[in-house]
């Protein structure tokens, strides 16, 4: 059903969004909720489902794509995603009719608000990944043979290109390359599809996820209610409570030999004296309990404030902080023997099948 | 230290006070040491699931040492009830150390290589088949993804720290990689086996001597590498064979000797475009044959394919009747002039240890065709047969004293026994031969024989006069040539220094 | 000995130490204006010790807060301007009213230093008299990708400057946030403090004159330490809440525990800092909600929790800061320092000199990454010195590097700290006893 969304809506997206991914500096976020916010004061903005709309209407994701920076050290100047869609129109010679989340969280979460609201476009309540994975061929789509090309791109300077690419895994070496030549990032339009194809191979219900998953966060209810809340709603499973003992910044080489972002995180379980163990690049990846897998992605890994029951970022995280660690199923998809070959933890570098997988 | 009971049984803490855990920093002990009975030395995590209880898991150092890593290992270990843990380095593993404790398992960093102290334990309790397999199956599948011989060489001298290896034939280096050999190396051969049984090769490895390498792993290294060493060559053999029948084809054509090359291009035009030849463009023809015809070795082909490849990668190599032929792409004399000098110093020890000469054709700037190039070479090779092996000859040099390169020997000198019959038997007869030969070398000048000879222009004339009276027909021009040829013939036959100074028209060295 | 100061409203506020004792309580004074308490506090401090105090550091954070922001004209640098109104840079409540202007001039840099467009100075330039019309005095400039290259920032300040030397320019490189608008946002609010700052340095100067010629005058700053008065004039931002930082330092400092944990406990409840090096533990940025974040290096101090970790092997502070300290302490905590009426001050009189360096670097691997690390840790080992320090008796408190996430492996930032104390002055500080081998 179409919805009208709300700048309450928009208020509780920005924390789900967060929670769904919650390794990352959530500044971008913010920064697009309060200008989405702000453009809601005199335009509505449409939430459909898929099924809204015609089956060959053809229908794009937008998303931004970034290598290296932060959205927010170069804010885009609001045209990009309005030049992308329309690059993608010249291209195929069609008109786009909706506009979907290359991403369900982060900023990728959220920005199609934004270009719903300028475009005009309706915004389907559907993304191809159902969560966020780096890179731009680990996509549902690409596990359903749709292809990723024509992509079109837009960086900060107000340079386009249009990528004509089938292979989902050529496209992310490209887009990749333009992308760090266009600055650190791109919006982008990619994915072009019929809306029947969205609807057998994407991810549905995305958005009023995050948006629920914001308004079980942000009420004015216990912590350990809404841990209950979300159990009942997403399936999530509270692997510990725990107080983090020890930060490393480095347990896996690099290319350069250089240090990274904290890299893994080790807490102890007080109560049951159960040690746990967070892997991290960029986001978690892996979490072991007593060396034990107890996720692994695809599965998605979230850090609550005990207290608060806030989402905690990576970056933040001390020593002797008491954590409630979550872990969310992903979408069905992603469990198949395609998806993991896609995204199980060997796919990031970590020498470790799913535990889902059959022959693991 | 407690040492067990049973002295026979090991356990962690005995070993870490007297044997070879020694070189390992506890980052945690259990209270209670444990038993020790088996060693594996693993390089991928599941394999822990399959160890028995009282096994010492060790950690390859090519799995890392991230603390995930070693959380999960720590697990998997504590469910097969293992004695204890050896990671590569402490330097992350600090925040794996309280899991360690948690699980009650000992947890120890090994200072230097994990494989070596793996190697040591095995040793100690006896189980080192068990290491060694587990290392060795992880080069077999390392070097099992490798495709050409090149990189199986480079992945074999990876394994080995870069040491040099090699593979041989016949102690002619066919390819090799890594350090170069130096003579204090402990140099270890493993037999590669041929198609055929006649096993010439040969892959080497030369391990400097101060190194703490355990000699026999490298052996076992160098045997369980054998298999794609041979998969890698035979490979690359077979499709040096394919893109080598455009050449074969070549000289299987030219089976007239009497037509010239270009009926022959002429005739075949088509079937050349065919195969690739392009009209107008310049070649150099490069043949190699036996020194004796009948000493053809079947796997000579693929050896010589090895070596050929020190000359140059891109022209295939045939194996033809007569000999190997391949055509070289020469734009200019220059190119024509260092392939020579090219083949002739990369390749001549080794022609000369096989018994392998070569000749090549001439540069020519007018576009000569493909079959008289290909004959130019053949004939430089077949000319300097004699001269020995190794030789290696462009047909440029060859001068008419070639010519007796193409004769039969011992028919000439059986001629010469029965018309020559009072010199043959003459004691002086090296002497009068030589001075025949040089007098007809120099056009029938006594005066520049007698100097080239280094003799009185009277002491030559004497020797002339002895060869008349001896039968030979000096003062018969229709003769001159048979007696030049048969001259020739048996001065080939004489010791050196009846010789003298070395005709100059021979152009051998 | 040392004096900290406090200033707020017409109030000074004054504490005098001697080593790590204080020798004088706490006292206040009340005046018709702000000097004129600045000067009677002062001239009762020179007639009990006369020359024996040496530095004199004050506390303008009240001051900065209090006052009206001056109007500042905002010049961002950026390829393009943004397309519609949405897209503007959003500046916290506060601040938004102080910015008269804004301008977009082309021009900024990637990540590793590239211009992603040429700086349009020409432009700028024949726009200039227009912008500079009028009343304007205060400047900021921020750029895209200033964390990388200073170049377009400090372009078109010097433009500025050749056109009228006397305006106050801020730019945004002076503060690092890897986020846009909390340069902006930083470098707005420091243009707009300027003024206030350069009239409490004068004001300091000149009462520091009149009483004590020869002592040293600085101000305290966020991060624990203090700089001279003339860096209060170019960079007043970093004065702003320096008190929880001064509260951890003054705590600490009583208590002599250079690394340990400080607990502060407040009318508003309990507070948990940390010291190392003889400083309170900083971190880069001071959030504020969803609004842009201060980029200034400042204090760590959270609220005190009940799952606060009891910690037996770090030495640990609980200094009970209440006016009225009738009732129990939250948490079961007792104090372990006698009664402290204002640990702030003894901070701001123990506080020592603090540089940082903070920038991006891009790195061909190792060796390259430890070159460019001790050039920075030389870098803010002379920046300390500059302040004033005595070369022998700076120091490093922290050298760190940091990938940036997503790609990029050869860009690090690197942050350093380095603190020192002026020759004079070698009373042996919280720091005394870490230093070791330095009597």
């Amino acid at each position: 059903m179409s919805t009208v969304l709300t700048t309450e809506d928009i208020r509780n997206l920005r924390t789900g969004a967060h929670f769904l991914t919650c390794t990352i500096d959530p500044t971008a976020i913010y920064i697009y909720a309060e200008m989405i916010q702000r453009a809601m004061e005199d335009r509505s903005l449409e939430l459909i489902t898929v099924d809204e709309l015609a089956p060959d209407d053809l229908v794009v994701a937008v998303g931004m794509v970034t290598q290296g920076l932060f959205i927010a050290d170069m804010p885009p100047v609001g045209d990009e995603f309005l030049g992308c869609i329309r690059a993608i129109e010249a291209s195929l010679g069609r008109s786009v009719r909706a506009i979907y989340s290359l991403a369900a969280a982060n900023i990728n979460g959220i920005v199609p608000l934004m270009v719903g609201l300028q475009s005009s476009l309706p915004v389907i309540d559907s993304d191809p990944m159902g969560r966020v994975f780096p890179l731009i061929s680990q996509t549902t789509l690409n596990i359903g043979n749709v292809p990723i090309g024509p992509i079109a791109l837009m960086g900060v300077t107000g340079e386009r290109a249009v990528v004509e690419v089938e292979s989902p895994q050529r496209a992310e070496t490209l887009v990749r390359a333009l992308v760090t030549e266009l600055g650190g990032w791109a919006a982008t339009a990619m994915y072009p599809c019929s809306a029947q194809q969205l609807k057998e191979h994407g991810v549905h219900g995305s958005i009023s996820r995050m948006i629920r998953i914001g308004q079980i966060l942000n009420a004015n209810t216990p912590v350990e209610k809404k841990l209950l809340m979300l159990a009942e709603f997403l399936g999530t499973t509270r692997i510990a409570r725990a107080r983090v003992s020890h930060i490393e910044s480095l347990s896996r080489p690099t290319d350069l030999g250089l240090p990274a972002q904290p890299s893994s995180v080790t807490l102890d379980d007080e109560t049951t004296g159960r040690i746990i163990r967070l892997e991290i690049q960029n986001e978690i990846l892996l979490v072991l309990v007593d060396g034990a897998v107890t996720a692994a992605v695809p599965d998605m890994v979230t850090l609550l404030n005990s207290e608060q029951g806030t989402v905690v970022n990576i970056d933040d995280v001390q020593v002797g902080d008491v954590i409630d660690i979550v872990k969310i199923t992903a979408a069905a998809q992603w469990y198949t023997e395609a998806g993991l070959d896609l995204t199980e933890p060997k796919a990031f570098g970590i020498p470790i099948g799913h535990p889902r997988r059959r022959h693991a | 230290m407690r040492r067990p009971k049973n002295e026979n049984r090991l356990d962690v803490a005995g070993l870490l006070a007297h044997g070879s855990l020694r070189g390992t920093t506890p980052l945690y002990l259990t209270p209670s040491s444990a038993l020790i009975e088996s060693v594996v030395l693993v390089s991928q995590l599941e394999a822990i699931r399959q160890v028995r209880p009282n096994t010492v898991v060790v950690l390859s150092a090519e799995m890392g040492s991230g603390g995930w890593l070693v959380s999960a290992a720590l697990r998997h270990a504590w469910e097969r009830r293992a004695s204890a843990v050896v990671v590569a380095g402490s330097t992350y593993a600090s925040a794996a150390v309280g899991l360690a404790q948690r699980l009650g398992i000992t947890l120890l960093a090994a200072d230097g290589d994990p494989a070596a102290l793996a190697l040591a334990l095995a040793a100690e309790i006896g189980a080192a088949l068990s290491v060694v397999d587990a290392e060795l199956a992880r080069v077999a599948r390392t070097v099992a993804k490798d495709t050409t011989l090149g990189d199986v060489l480079k992945t074999i001298s990876g394994e080995l720290d870069g040491f040099g290896v090699s593979l041989e034939y016949d102690g002619v280096v066919l390819a090799s990689t890594g350090m170069p050999p130096r003579e204090t190396d402990e140099v270890i051969t493993v037999e590669v086996g041929g198609a055929n049984s006649a096993v010439r090769f040969t892959l080497t490895a030369r391990v400097p001597v101060s190194g703490v390498h355990n000699l026999r792993l490298v052996r076992s290294i160098l045997e369980v590498a054998t298999p794609a060493v041979k998969a890698a060559w035979l490979l690359e053999d077979l499709l040096s064979t394919a893109r080598a029948v455009p050449t074969a084809a070549i000289a299987g054509l030219d089976q007239d000797p009497a037509g010239s090359g270009a009926e022959f291009e002429e005739k075949h035009r088509h079937l050349l475009n065919q195969l690739g030849w392009r009209e107008g463009e310049l070649y150099v023809a490069v043949w190699f044959r036996g020194g004796r015809v009948q000493d053809h070795r079947p796997e000579l082909t693929a050896v010589l394919r090895l070596l050929w490849r020190k000359v140059t990668l891109r022209s295939p190599l045939a194996e033809v009747e007569g000999g190997w032929l391949t055509l070289v792409p020469a734009g200019d004399q220059d190119t024509s002039t260092q392939l020579e000098n090219r083949i002739r110093t990369r390749l001549g020890p080794a022609l000369a240890e096989l018994g392998l000469v070569a000749g090549l054709s001439r540069w020519q700037e007018d576009t000569p065709a493909l079959a008289s190039i290909v004959r130019e070479a053949r004939l430089a090779a077949e000319s300097v047969r004699s001269t020995g092996p190794g030789t290696v000859l462009g047909f440029a040099s060859l001068g008419v004293a070639a010519a007796t390169g193409f004769v039969n020997m011992d028919a000439v000198a059986l001629v010469a026994e029965l018309s020559l019959p009072r010199l043959m038997t003459s004691p002086d007869r090296d002497v009068i031969m030589t001075a025949v030969a040089a007098f007809l070398d120099h056009r029938g000048s006594v005066s520049l024989a007698a100097n080239f000879l280094n003799l009185h222009r009277n002491t030559l004339q004497a020797r002339l006069n002895r060869a008349r009276e001896l039968g030979v027909p000096l003062d018969n021009p229709s003769e001159l040539l048979s007696v030049h040829l048969i001259a020739h013939v048996l001065r080939r036959s004489m010791p050196d220094q009846a010789n003298a100074p070395a005709s100059t028209s021979d152009s051998s060295p | 000995m040392r004096v900290g100061l406090r200033l707020q409203g017409t109030s000074c506020r004054a504490v005098v130490l001697d080593g790590r004792n204080v020798v004088s309580a706490p006292r206040e004074v009340l005046a018709g204006s702000l000097p004129e308490a600045l000067d009677l506090s002062l001239s009762g401090l020179r007639r009990e010790f006369g020359s024996g105090i040496t530095e004199i550091t004050a506390d303008v954070g009240r001051v900065l807060a209090e006052r009206k922001l001056s109007d500042v004209v905002a010049i961002r640098i950026s390829p393009r301007p943004p397309a519609d109104a949405f897209h503007m840079t959003v500046l916290p409540p506060l601040v938004e009213p102080a910015v008269t202007r804004t301008v977009h001039v082309r021009g900024g840099h990637d990540l590793r230093g590239r211009p992603l467009a040429r700086l349009d100075l020409e432009a700028f330039l024949a726009d200039l008299p227009g912008i500079l019309a009028g009343d304007v005095r205060n400047v900021a400039i921020t750029s895209v990708g200033s964390t990388a290259s200073t170049d377009h920032e400090t372009r078109i300040a010097d433009a500025i400057l050749s056109h009228d030397r006397d305006l106050r320019i801020s730019i945004s490189s002076d503060f690092y946030s890897s986020v846009f608008r909390d340069r902006d946002y930083t470098a707005i609010l420091n243009s707009a403090l300027m003024e206030t700052g350069e009239e409490l340095a004068a004001m300091l100067e000149e009462a520091g004159r009149r009483q004590f010629p020869a002592a040293h005058l600085s101000f305290a700053k966020n991060d624990g330490g203090r700089a001279p008065l003339a860096r209060l004039t170019v960079a007043p931002v970093h004065g702003l809440r320096a008190e929880p930082a001064m509260g951890i330092l003054g705590a600490a400092t009583l208590a002599g525990i250079p690394e340990g944990e400080v607990i502060l406990c407040l009318e508003a409840g309990a507070t948990v800092g940390h010291t190392r090096g003889g400083l309170p533990v900083a971190r880069s940025l001071i959030r504020q909600g969803f609004d842009a974040s201060l980029a200034s290096n400042a204090a760590i101090l959270e609220p005190y929790t009940v799952h606060h970790p009891v910690r037996t092997e770090i030495p640990s502070v609980i200094a009970d800061l209440r006016e009225s300290q009738e009732s129990a302490l939250p948490f079961g905590l007792v104090p372990t320092l006698p009664a402290v009426q204002d640990a702030a001050l003894v901070g701001c009189a123990a506080a020592p000199l603090t540089a940082w360096i903070d920038r991006l670097e891009t790195v061909s691997g190792r060796v390259d990454l430890k070159r460019v690390q001790n050039l920075a840790e030389e870098d803010a080992h002379s920046a300390a010195v500059q302040l004033g320090a005595s070369p022998g008796q700076t120091r490093i408190l922290e050298s760190n590097v940091y990938a940036m996430p997503y790609g990029n492996p050869g860009i690090v930032r690197i942050r350093v700290q380095a603190a020192g104390e002026t020759s004079a002055d070698d009373e042996g500080l919280l720091h005394a006893g870490a230093r070791g081998t330095t009597p």
